[in-house]
């Protein structure tokens, strides 16, 4: 063959070679290119879920209450292990855990590719873990995220927890779920041949919505006055349980809501269904006479009350109908303000007597009894208030007395803050609202339940006069004009009727008279130290300890006059 | 003949080079970009774990204690540790507030 037909071999053969390649390339790149491109996409790309971080919880002066911090937890792929014995005892030793029952599970089921061996280890177990050279691809760490408590076990009825999978439950954590939970997002990431990540990207069909933060109305430092002072009642009177509660009259901001049995929210494995419960809005109990200043300031209202009316306490015995009802005292012919500072329960019978059934009922109505406060923790019960056409002529004598109704703390107290705060009934919240919040003109409408004159008489008179020289005198405090109002109610039985020897000793009050500011509400079930269930001895000295403590450090001003009233009275029983 | 051939077969490779650095430099960016997320996320990390130990330290529980210990005195000292202004809020206390002792009395 010629060189030129040699030459003209090659190219020909060249050519055609080429010609295969282009397509070939063609069909790659165009005929198939969808096909290829699915499958470089289903190789390399894999979508995964964002889990969000929750919303952290503060209280009124910006004190972190809950935040959520990530940690890391450990995994197995036991399809990977070859030796489950080893690896088990190794970590077992680690991390302080049972080797058998982890060697079962990792040995068990060998073709299982993930296990759970501990979650959220703490940063030195994790240093621990990474030391151990356990075998390749055999083990794993994924983050998760842990609610923190800086601020230690306080207010836990009202914060809640949020449980090993980022649920809350009770409390703020689950009133406010919806706004603390965050919503999940899920992101695009791209891999190369080996597995390795190159590159992110956000998935804006489902973009990730992190929890938003909370602020509540509480102040932690008047929570740790009301924690401090029912530990001190608990020690002192053994009772079932107490709570207590301290409202803002004026905005229904509750400043602190406390509970003993308690919980502690790290810990909830710990907890007994006694010390769960809310009992500040969970319980119910006759509030016997501290629910008497409604009925007095509706009648006077009306004008079936005058302030100058006086009663015959019939010494302390009154036969109505068929029931015979006592005073603790023998009083005789007592005036509106003493019936109330006295706490008479026949004074108060004759009372429900003039002002009937009616007007017994609208009174209970107006000021929130039977329905609930509206506060944003689930679990809130309504209370009992039967309907009128329930009620005989023995209730006439017991709806007076604070019988034959059931109230929960949080509503008595919001009842008298009405009182406190001129006859405006405001609906509590223990959320602070913010400016840019569409429902804060609907939070603070306020309802009126009496006039303005009659509610400064029932605070500045009977209710003032309870505290100088009633049965609250337990309540005095030196430098701040103090009302208040004590009950003492029989504990309801389950089966019906009450149980004998068994008391709720409550006191409320508040401060200053002249401009409430604060008030405070103690309940104490059945105390069993002491000897004692009057809430003017059991309950009376706590509840004024809190409203000492809150009235000094929210920098109210002591009344100078009284200062040296009580400064010159010491120094002549010095003299 | 050879010459143009090669000459085109340069030109093609030349480009398809430049692509490479191209693509090369498009993923450097991207694994930056990814790298600076991580950072991010780490930093969001530890901000929390540090604000969470800030307020351990500094919550109120822990000054009552120390008050009640008496290793703590309600008493301002005559002459203050900082001169600049308090950012985060204690115990609520200002210069015009009535003075404990007198409200306590």
């Amino acid at each position: 063959m010629t060189f030129l037909n040699r030459a003209r071999f090659s190219v020909t053969v060249a050519g055609i070679v080429w010609l295969l390649l282009v397509t070939r390339l063609f069909q790659i790149q165009f005929w198939q290119m969808d096909q290829f491109a699915e499958r470089a996409v289903r190789q390399r790309d894999f979508s995964e879920e964002i889990i969000p971080r929750p919303g952290d919880v503060f209280d009124r002066q910006d004190r972190l209450i809950a935040t959520t911090i990530t940690m890391r937890s450990l995994y197995l792929v036991p399809s990977q292990i070859s030796k489950p014995w080893s690896v088990a005892q190794t970590l077992a030793e680690t991390l302080g855990i049972e080797s058998d029952p982890l060697f079962e599970k990792i040995g068990g089921r060998d073709d299982r590719h993930f296990l759970w061996v501990k979650r959220r280890l703490n940063s030195t177990e994790v240093e621990k873990v990474k030391l151990l050279n356990l075998p390749h691809g055999a083990w794993g760490f994924r983050d998760e995220y842990r609610r923190e408590y800086p601020q230690g076990v306080v207010a836990a009825h009202v914060l809640g927890l949020r449980d090993v999978d980022g649920v809350g439950r009770g409390g703020v954590e689950e009133g406010l779920d919806h706004v603390l939970r965050g919503r999940i997002g899920r992101r695009m990431l791209s891999r190369d041949s080996r597995g390795r990540v190159i590159e992110i990207r956000d998935d804006a069909q489902h973009p990730l919505k992190n929890g938003e933060s909370v602020r509540l109305s509480l102040d932690l430092v008047v929570q740790l006055f009301v924690e401090k002072e029912l530990d001190q009642i608990m020690s002192t009177w053994k009772p079932e349980s107490c709570c207590a509660i301290v409202l803002d009259p004026k905005t229904g901001d509750v400043l602190a809501m406390a509970n003993r049995p308690t919980f502690d929210p790290s810990q909830i494995e710990e907890a007994t269904p006694e010390s769960w419960k809310n009992r500040a809005i969970a319980d119910i109990y006759e509030p016997g006479s501290t629910f008497k200043p409604f009925l007095v300031s509706y009648g006077l209202d009306q004008n079936v009350l005058h302030k100058d009316d006086v009663f015959n306490c019939e010494y302390g015995k009154y036969q109505m109908g068929r029931r015979l009802l006592h005073d603790h005292h023998p009083y005789g012919v007592l005036n509106l303000t003493d019936v109330l500072v006295k706490s008479s329960n026949i004074g108060m019978a004759k009372i429900g007597q003039r002002m009937t059934n009616k007007l017994l009922f609208e009174a209970a109505t107006l000021f929130g009894f039977g329905r609930k406060t509206g506060i944003e923790l689930p679990g809130e019960l309504t209370g009992i208030l039967r309907p009128l056409e329930q009620w005989t002529s023995y209730s006439t004598g017991s709806i007076p007395m604070g019988h034959e109704i059931a109230t929960t703390p949080l509503q008595l107290i919001v009842a008298h803050a009405a009182l406190a705060n001129r006859g405006q009934l405001i609906r509590p919240r223990i959320v602070r609202s913010d400016n840019d919040d569409p429902f804060s003109a609907i939070r603070s409408i306020a309802e009126t339940t009496v006039g303005i004159e009659t509610a400064r008489w029932l605070i500045e008179g009977p209710m003032h006069e309870v505290v100088t020289r009633g049965t609250g005198k337990r309540a005095q405090i030196p430098g701040y004009d103090v009302f208040g109002k004590t009950g003492t109610a029989q504990c309801l039985s389950p089966n019906g009727g009450y149980v004998h020897g068994k008391y709720i000793s409550s006191f409320v009050c508040g401060a200053p008279v002249n401009d409430p500011r604060l008030l405070v509400l103690v309940v104490v079930n059945q105390s069993t130290l002491g000897g004692e269930a009057f809430g003017g001895k059991v309950a009376a000295p706590a509840a004024a300890q809190i409203l000492k403590q809150s009235l000094v450090y929210l920098r109210i001003r002591p009344d100078g006059e009284l200062l040296n009233v009580t400064h010159n009275r010491r120094e002549n029983e010095l003299d | 003949m050879f010459f143009r051939f090669g000459a085109a077969l340069a030109l093609v490779v030349v480009i398809a080079l430049c692509g490479t650095g191209l693509e090369t430099q498009n993923l450097w960016l991207k694994r930056s970009l990814c790298q600076q997320k991580y950072r991010l996320d780490v930093l969001i990390e530890s901000q929390a774990a540090i604000r969470l130990e800030t307020q351990r330290l500094g919550a109120p529980a822990k000054l009552f204690q120390a008050l009640e210990q008496s290793s703590a005195s309600l008493r301002r000292p005559a002459k203050a540790l900082r001169n600049d202004r308090r950012r985060a809020s204690l115990l609520n206390w200002s210069d015009d507030s009535p003075s404990l002792e007198s409200a306590l009395q």
